[in-house]
């Protein structure tokens, strides 16, 4: 169990540590990593910039993904992600304020597992972070490489 | 002038000759008898037969004279008669050459749109086209009438408003005027006014087509100003909504927090105050969630199809009475009941009537759900009813208003949106949505729209 790692792409802070507090609630996290932006998003992914020593063969568990992001937007990260041989079968679920059916769409063309809608509610927050940590940390198995 | 002057001259000459003639002819004739006859006796016979013989010779005279005239004026008379008989042809080809070019133009202006007329300086009409005649029978013969009487005070006083200035200055004058010309069928006309003879000619065409068909327009451009208005504003709705979402989850997760961990940290006050805010927030949250829907309905594209609306109820019914308490729901929906319009926005709008249907049967032992359709004329009335709380009718109207509700919040949870949305999604498929409801005793939604699949 030790080993789960989930990457949280998520610019606003509030909603960065409502997402920590319901997942650590759970203890079913182990690793997370944050990242603000799309650009450091991917140079986590690909192990560049300031993730130049990171070690690639450690792969997220499941990324959850945030569409607006500064410098470079959700769905361009998703797009670079399918695009590449060593991330393209990660798990991304899309978590995201937009209920716009072109995103939803965009999301799910571009190859997304899951999009899940951040509710307002805050019990509904923490229990829709925690079905979804159970889900892909704990019950989802992910292809090993 | 000149010609009397010479007839009497020769006149004047004729009887100085016939005088000097006389005079010579008694001087020497009896002078010559005289000498020729010596006896008295046969001279006074001379005298008597020279006497017949001058009156013979001068009536004679008087006979040529007065036959000589008499046959130059009967030559004349002649003459005359045959000009004027050649005077007649010329004219009746004349007349039938008239004729026919006043009989087009009788035809032209009786087959045209336009009415003509002319009127005197005292607006008395003195012509009056076919047209015209036609057009205001049932005020009577127009000439000879005033201009009121005729086109009414009114239409009079906007018909004679320019004419002084067409009698002073000799042009013409166009205007457009509402006239009746049989009521109660008023109607615009460009009227052109123009100075004819010792008279005031009128022209009239009516516009009254081509001025709807500028008003439609017009309403169109509006209509279509409007739409993209309403477009504009629903995305901004849409934007604004989905922005205050992000905040608000801060709001509604702190004080979760809060509440959660820090909860020994209060006391009884402060924990009540906490969870205020949290509701406030929360609330605000499914209000901000409200008006997005509203706004995606709004932009929703609408794709037709037949839709089963009773197949719809009993399905809400079933699912949200999934989530709820265990409680007795009696329905009443027949097998089939088909509308045309677009499944999603229609399973949208019965979804929150049979949410609302539920919710407000709450309290109720047994929830009753009516359903039943009529249709009139091609429109179809579906009626969904319920045996619930109901609500004064008095303030039904402002069931249509965004987060009107009527009942106490604790008394039924909702934000008051699913009564606009179902309009909104009425009103788009071209229908309409009234409410009936006796407080205690339960609500009727009636939803009427056009829809040809029914049955």
């Amino acid at each position: 169990m030790g080993e789960q790692m989930l990457l949280l792409v998520e610019d606003n802070p509030s909603d960065e540590e409502l997402t920590l507090r319901a997942l650590t609630k759970q203890k079913i996290l182990n690793d997370v990593v944050v990242v603000r932006d799309g650009v450091e998003a991917l140079e986590f992914l690909f192990g560049e910039g300031k993730y130049e020593d990171r070690d690639l063969s450690r792969q997220p568990d499941v990324i959850l993904l945030d569409l607006k992001l500064p410098r470079l937007g959700g769905l361009e990260v998703l797009q670079r992600i399918r695009a590449d041989e060593r991330t393209k079968f990660l798990p991304v679920v899309v978590l995201t304020s937009s209920s716009q059916e072109e995103d939803i769409i965009s999301s799910y063309r571009l190859g997304a597992n899951s999009y899940v809608r951040k509710p307002v509610k805050f019990a509904d927050f923490t229990e829709a972070v925690r079905q979804l940590g159970v889900y892909w940390l704990l019950i989802n198995e992910p292809l090993q490489r | 002038m000149k010609r009397r002057t010479s007839a009497f001259k020769v006149g004047l000459l004729a009887g100085v000759l016939y005088l000097a003639a006389s005079v010579g002819w008694i001087l020497y004739s009896d002078h010559l008898a005289r000498t020729a006859v010596g006896d008295v006796m046969a001279l006074s016979i001379v005298q008597t037969w020279k006497g017949l013989a001058f009156v013979t010779l001068s009536a004679m005279l008087f006979g040529a004279l007065v036959w000589w005239y008499e046959r130059r004026q009967w030559r004349d008379a002649l003459n005359l008669r045959q000009v004027l008989r050649r005077d007649q042809t010329a004219r009746r080809m004349a007349r039938e050459l008239i004729d026919e070019a006043e009989e087009r133009f009788q035809q032209f202006l009786d087959n045209s749109p336009l009415l003509a007329w002319m009127t005197d300086y005292d607006q008395q009409v003195i012509w009056a086209s076919r047209g015209l005649r036609f057009a205001t029978r049932s005020r009577g013969e127009p000439v000879g009438q005033a201009l009121e009487s005729v086109f009414g005070a009114d239409g009079a006083r906007v018909l004679w408003n320019h004419t002084p200035a067409v009698m002073d200055d000799d042009r013409s004058m166009v205007s457009i005027e509402t006239l009746t010309l049989s009521d109660p069928d008023e109607a615009q006309y460009v009227v052109h006014r123009f100075p004819v003879g010792d008279g005031i000619g009128f022209v009239a065409l009516d516009v009254s087509g081509e001025v709807r068909a500028d008003l439609y327009m017009r309403h169109a451009t509006t209509a279509d100003l409007t739409e993209q208005l309403r477009a504009e504003l629903d995305a901004f709705v849409y934007a604004i909504s989905h922005d205050l979402r992000a905040p608000l989850r801060s709001l509604t997760g702190f004080t979760g927090a809060l509440v959660e961990e820090y909860h020994a940290n209060f006391d009884a006050d402060g924990k009540r105050y906490l969870e205020r805010i949290r509701d406030a927030a929360e609330m605000m949250g499914a209000q901000v969630d409200g008006l997005l829907e509203l706004s995606r309905v709004n932009r929703a594209e609408m794709d037709p199809a037949e839709f089963d609306v009773a197949e719809c109820v009993r399905t809400e019914v079933r699912r949200l009475s999934r989530g709820g308490p265990a409680r007795e729901v009696t329905l009443d929906v027949p097998e089939r009941l088909v509308v045309i319009g677009d499944p999603q926005l229609l399973r949208q709008a019965f979804r929150h009537l049979v949410d609302n249907a539920l919710k407000f049967t709450a309290h109720r032992k047994v929830a009753r759900i009516g359903l039943s359709g009529a249709e009139d004329g091609g429109r179809v009335t579906v009626t969904l009813t319920d045996n619930g709380a109901g609500f004064d009718m008095i303030y039904a109207h402002k069931l249509f208003t965004p987060f009107q509700r009527l009942h106490g919040i604790d008394e039924f949870p909702g934000v008051g949106i699913g009564l606009v949305v179902v309009q909104r999604i009425i009103q788009r498929h071209g229908g309409t949505v009234r409410l009936e409801s006796r407080l205690g005793e339960g609500t009727a939604v009636s939803v009427t729209m056009g829809a040809k699949g029914y049955g």
